[in-house]
């Protein structure tokens, strides 16, 4: 389904640095993938490659067959869905919860009715989907997003993600920005959503119980490559500190031993 | 102070004018960008106007002035989102190249008078009388632009070009270029302003190659202008806002002429208007930040 082959991305900045480094991953239908790694291991420059944000410089990115390397990042939001760590990105601010709704309910122009404004029926669609996430912001269509909790903004950001059920679905720790019981709820949306419609999805997260707890697959990126791939029954028998003594191990010494005890907790 | 004759005259330049700050609000505040296209666009509406209305087409020659104002917005779009120009380099550049198209546009004329002509205002004046036809003519025209406006930010390509100033990621995310809605904000809005030119040249009865000079702060005048007595909030309010501003900030022109500031020195009161409304936020914070300093050592 997703095919990514010796993926190599260096970037002017840090020329001595491979930030993708030849990296393989192949991903079958259906599947959900957590991703690990500490900071600058190359998940988020792996999403943003696989979104089409820049081009590698060597390898290649395969979607259902098609190879996708050189497409514009606008073209592959037909088919690719995001939800990005910081809950301002995915949502226009200025703009009502309504028209938000209403840019990302068909993907691209072909799919809109150019010279057409919201009309009520659309509102009615709106709501019944926002109702869903249990939010309150069935109530809220006409209010500017910049007014919304962060909570809401990446509930809502993640409703526009997979209003069309996208082909593959990046999520770039998109709970890490908001408090705790409200991460739980997004991630508890995010999980409804992605079996309700089994959308092959990829997710960074820094959090190693969360990893093993969601999606049927995990791995763990280090220097720009995956260091670790477990699933099935393998994964099963994994524990959080098993996860972490790897972690230690595959990642070196380049891992913040503290913020990874942190996420354990 | 001031007769209902010029309070008139002011009402009808104010919405001539205010097709201006229109553009601008498209710009300016909904694509996020300041537009230097705007003075060269404007003088641009005004050639095309007076040239066509001398050969006894005025209204195709205001039609004329919106299509240019469009193509110069879109040689804008094409430096900014196709050559990666800088959005106000981009504006200068058309600018700069507008000033030779305009003199050739006139026939390599400074100035075109249109003494004898019929122009839209002629005609509406010739129905209504000379009293109101002009401000009819005016205030239909801006209140077709202002309709036209709100309507336009309310459909799907509006909602994109709001998208393209406000959070283009977000436009890539919904599988749209934020070129689309920078290249159609950019269009639509020196059409308009070029329009405003269009509309200025017929109603003066002659157009200059220096018309639109400084018509960014101009217009920028008139939408501060509004904002501080209507209010920001959605496109209906600030629309209003700019009809409101724009006839205020030509009252306040003509005041500033009765006086002895003089003719020649109004560029600098628009300068010094814009300049301040446009501070007032970091003034006013500074100004609480001085003031709680200041209590907070009083109560050490």
């Amino acid at each position: 389904m997703l095919d990514i082959r010796s993926l190599t991305k260096i970037f002017a900045t840090q020329p001595q640095k491979a930030a993708l480094n030849g990296l393989n991953l192949q991903v079958q239908k259906g599947e959900f993938v957590t991703v690990l790694g500490s900071n600058g291991a190359g998940k988020s420059t792996l999403f943003h490659a696989i979104a089409g944000e820049f081009f590698p410089d060597e390898g290649q990115i395969l979607l259902e067959g098609k190879n996708i390397t050189f497409q514009a990042a606008h073209q592959r939001s037909r088919f690719i869905g995001r939800v990005m760590q910081d809950p301002m990105k995915g949502t226009v601010p200025a703009m009502t919860v309504a028209e938000n709704l209403a840019l990302a309910e068909h993907k691209g122009i072909k799919g809109k009715k150019l010279f057409s404004s919201i009309t009520k029926s659309q509102k009615e669609q709106f709501q019944e989907k926002l109702a869903l996430l249990g939010l309150g912001m069935e109530d809220k269509l006409e209010q500017p997003v910049g007014l919304l909790s962060g909570g809401q903004r990446q509930a809502l950001t993640l409703l526009m993600a997979t209003f069309q059920q996208p082909k593959l679905l990046l999520l770039d720790e998109h709970t890490a920005a908001l408090d705790p019981a409200t991460a739980e709820k997004v991630m508890q949306l995010t999980q409804a959503v992605i079996e309700q419609h089994n959308i092959t999805t990829l997710m960074i997260t820094h959090n190693l119980a969360h990893s093993l707890a969601f999606g049927n697959r995990t791995i763990l990126m280090d220097k720009g490559k995956i260091v670790m791939d477990v699933q099935g029954d393998q994964r099963k028998a994994y524990t959080p500190q098993l996860l972490m003594e790897q972690f230690h191990q595959l990642a070196g010494e380049e891992t913040t031993t503290s913020q990874q005890s942190f996420a354990l907790l | 102070m001031i007769s209902i004759q010029s309070l008139l005259g002011a009402a009808e330049q104010g919405l001539i004018y205010s097709l201006v700050a229109m553009g601008l609000y498209i710009s300016y505040r909904v694509l996020e960008v300041a537009d230097l296209t705007t003075d060269g666009s404007f003088t641009l509406g005004a050639a095309c106007s007076a040239c066509l209305a001398t050969t006894g087409n005025p209204l195709l020659g205001l039609l004329m002035a919106f299509v240019g104002g469009v193509l110069a917005g879109a040689v804008t779009a094409f430096l900014q989102t196709v050559c990666k120009i800088q959005p106000i380099l981009a504006g200068i550049i058309t600018m700069t190249g507008l000033y030779s198209i305009n003199l050739i546009v006139m026939g390599n004329r400074q100035n075109l008078p249109l003494l004898k002509n019929s122009t839209l205002f002629t005609m509406v004046e010739e129905i209504l009388g000379k009293q109101m036809g002009g401000l009819v003519a005016a205030g239909a025209a801006a209140l077709l632009v202002a309709g036209f406006l709100v309507w336009f930010l309310s459909t799907q390509l509006g909602l994109m070009v709001r998208a393209a100033g406000n959070n283009p990621t977000m436009l890539v995310t919904c599988a749209v270029s934020p070129a689309i809605g920078v290249v159609t904000g950019l269009c639509l809005a020196n059409g308009i302003i070029a329009l405003s030119g269009g509309l200025l040249a017929q109603q003066q009865k002659f157009s200059d190659s220096n018309l639109g000079t400084g018509m960014v702060v101009v217009g920028l005048a008139s939408l501060i202008i509004g904002e501080t007595i209507v209010g920001k909030g959605k496109t209906f309010r600030s629309v209003v806002g700019i009809l409101v501003g724009s006839v205020v900030y030509r009252i306040i022109i003509a005041l500033a002429l009765r006086s002895n500031l003089g003719a020649s020195n109004l560029k600098l009161v628009s300068a010094v208007i814009v300049a301040i409304a446009i501070s007032l936020p970091a003034i006013r914070s500074a100004w609480e930040v001085h003031k709680r300093k200041k209590e907070a050592a009083a109560g050490a």
